[in-house]
């Protein structure tokens, strides 16, 4: 009730108040541009070691688990970028357990906003459009190198499949950083899912033993974020003979995901005891 | 010497504190240990079983996952970088009062901090990693071994106290020990075993002392050390000095503008 009293009163819905939350940001961050380009072009670059491994990989190989170079790499790009989405909403929540620590996190309990709102709005990090950048880079030349016959459909499937990635990919972050209600510190757990989610995700699902699989389509959704739409994508039979309609699954998962997350997060909250003295 | 003893007991005392955040991060490694472990057997099956560069399976899983364990005893993300925030506080001239050497505190602080990450960061990750096809040195190896985890540690240690150190000049030490870590991970062998990178950029990064932390450890460990097993330990060795003694010369020169700066 004093939520919407307020957010009435003021006029802003959420989705104008995070409109002017990230134009703040946007605009502290054009106060000093060297640094924000070199923060960009730092993170991206980054990202790069991951792209010379994975030619590395394929440097002493024709073909893993029944895929090329040339597929693998939209199979990267397809992971980056949606993890790079997600990275560029969300990333921020790395910095929870640091806000519980300092008893910032108390402050948004009084505000009238949920408090992953707020979160989320906070912090954004601009210099991950960095990662971003280098994901969609890979991703347009592997496409083209890959040679994919573009149908209305397919453009509808990329379209519809990085956001659905990234919701996925998001929903993780803030299931395992919803641990730090509990523990102290989630950051190394979260980044095991969160990073390591992406590292997962830049492979082919056939190089992984039978139950990672499963965890992987049935637990910890990773599956959907990358290895499915790239099979619809580049329109080849998935070699583990998985249904070509899975490509299409992602926002169905992403939805569960959601779900999920927000049940997880909620719990958490509800749990909170502040450290403050 | 007896100082140093009780500095390094009381720093393993100290990070013996951190359980929770130490629990956290074995988990990471064994995530981790389990990802690229499954690259390199996938590699591995697709070349029908052949070995790369003189590197078998099991030599090149045992690398992954005592390289999982080795990224918190030779403390390649730089977990507490107490130097480099006391250079940059200016909380350093409080140890430079001490009627102790600053790099050798330092070190025992870190031999400490190592000796307790290799109870509970390197061996469970190497326990781990046998479930998946690691292995174990040989008896007749483990000397040798010994003595290159102890080198890796002394090679990491001089290496972070550089980066530290950079911090006397720039103030802000942390720009350079970010860039230490990524050139680390590559050059040591912690994103991929070195013999999977292309012949060329293997040689060059054999060549740098990152590969003293991670890959010769892995080599001593796996019995693949060449030319020879001296050789790999020589270079080690030869790295610990080097570095060791640019730390002395950087400490000398540096120190001494803490104390124009403090007047």
């Amino acid at each position: 009730m004093a939520e919407e009293t307020t957010a009435v009163r003021a006029g802003i819905g959420p989705a104008r108040l995070y409109g002017r939350l990230v134009g703040a940001e946007v605009r502290s961050t054009a106060e000093y541009p060297a640094s924000f380009l070199i923060g960009v072009l730092t993170s991206g670059a980054l990202m790069m070691l991951d792209l010379v491994a994975v030619l590395a990989v394929f440097g002493n190989v024709d073909a893993l688990a029944g895929w090329t170079l040339t597929d693998a790499l939209v199979l990267y790009g397809m992971a980056q970028t949606s993890f790079a989405l997600a990275d560029l909403f969300v990333g921020h929540l790395d910095d929870l357990p640091a806000w519980i620590r300092s008893g910032r996190l108390d402050t948004l309990l009084l505000r009238p906003r949920r408090v992953l709102f707020q979160v989320l709005a906070g912090d954004v990090d601009l210099r991950s459009l960095g990662k971003l950048l280098q994901g969609v880079v890979v991703l347009v030349v592997a496409l083209a190198g890959a040679g994919v016959e573009w149908t209305p459909a397919r453009v509808a499937l990329l379209a519809v499949a990085l956001p659905a990635g990234a919701v996925i990919y998001a929903s993780v972050w803030v299931v395992t950083t919803s641990i730090t209600f509990w523990l102290v510190d989630s950051r190394e757990v979260s980044a095991a899912f969160t990073y390591g989610g992406r590292q997962f995700a830049t492979y082919p699902l056939g190089i992984y033993g039978e139950w990672v699989r499963h965890l992987a389509r049935l637990v910890v959704p990773l599956a959907f974020t990358a290895y499915y739409p790239t099979v619809g994508l580049l329109g080849r039979e998935d070699p583990l003979g998985a249904p070509a309609a899975l490509a299409w699954a992602g926002p169905g998962v992403a939805l569960a995901a959601v779900l999920v997350a927000a049940v997880v997060w909620r719990t958490g909250v509800r749990s909170y005891r502040s450290v403050g003295a | 010497m007896r100082t140093y003893v009780e500095v390094a007991r009381r720093a393993f005392r100290r990070f013996a504190t951190y359980r929770g955040a130490t629990g956290a991060a074995l988990f990471t490694n064994l995530v981790w240990g389990v990802l690229l472990s499954t690259v390199v057997s996938a590699v591995i099956r697709n070349r029908g079983g052949a070995s790369i560069d003189g590197y078998d399976e099991t030599a090149l899983i045992t690398q992954v996952w005592l390289a999982q364990g080795m990224l918190g005893v030779v403390n390649v993300s730089n977990r507490s970088p107490d130097l480099s925030e006391r250079i940059r506080s200016g909380d350093v001239v409080v140890d430079l009062y001490r009627p102790v050497d600053l790099q050798g505190w330092w070190a025992a602080v870190d031999a400490g901090r190592a000796g307790f990450e290799v109870l509970v960061r390197f061996i469970p990750p190497v326990l781990v990693g046998l479930a998946f096809g690691a292995r174990l040195p040989r008896l007749i190896d483990a000397p040798a071994v010994l003595v290159a985890l102890a080198l890796a540690v002394v090679v990491s240690f001089a290496l972070r106290f550089l980066a530290a150190a950079s911090g006397f000049w720039l103030l802000d030490a942390r720009g350079v020990e970010r860039a230490l870590m990524t050139v680390w991970l590559v050059g040591a062998g912690m994103t991929l075993p070195l013999p999977l990178l292309p012949n060329g950029l293997e040689a060059v990064l054999r060549l740098l002392p990152f590969a003293a932390t991670v890959q010769l450890v892995s080599d001593v460990w796996t019995g693949t050390a060449r030319p020879s097993l001296p050789a790999v330990l020589g270079v080690q060795l030869a790295w610990a000095v080097a570095l060791v003694g640019a730390g002395r010369v950087v400490q000398a020169r540096g120190t001494r503008r803490v104390v124009v700066q403090g007047g």
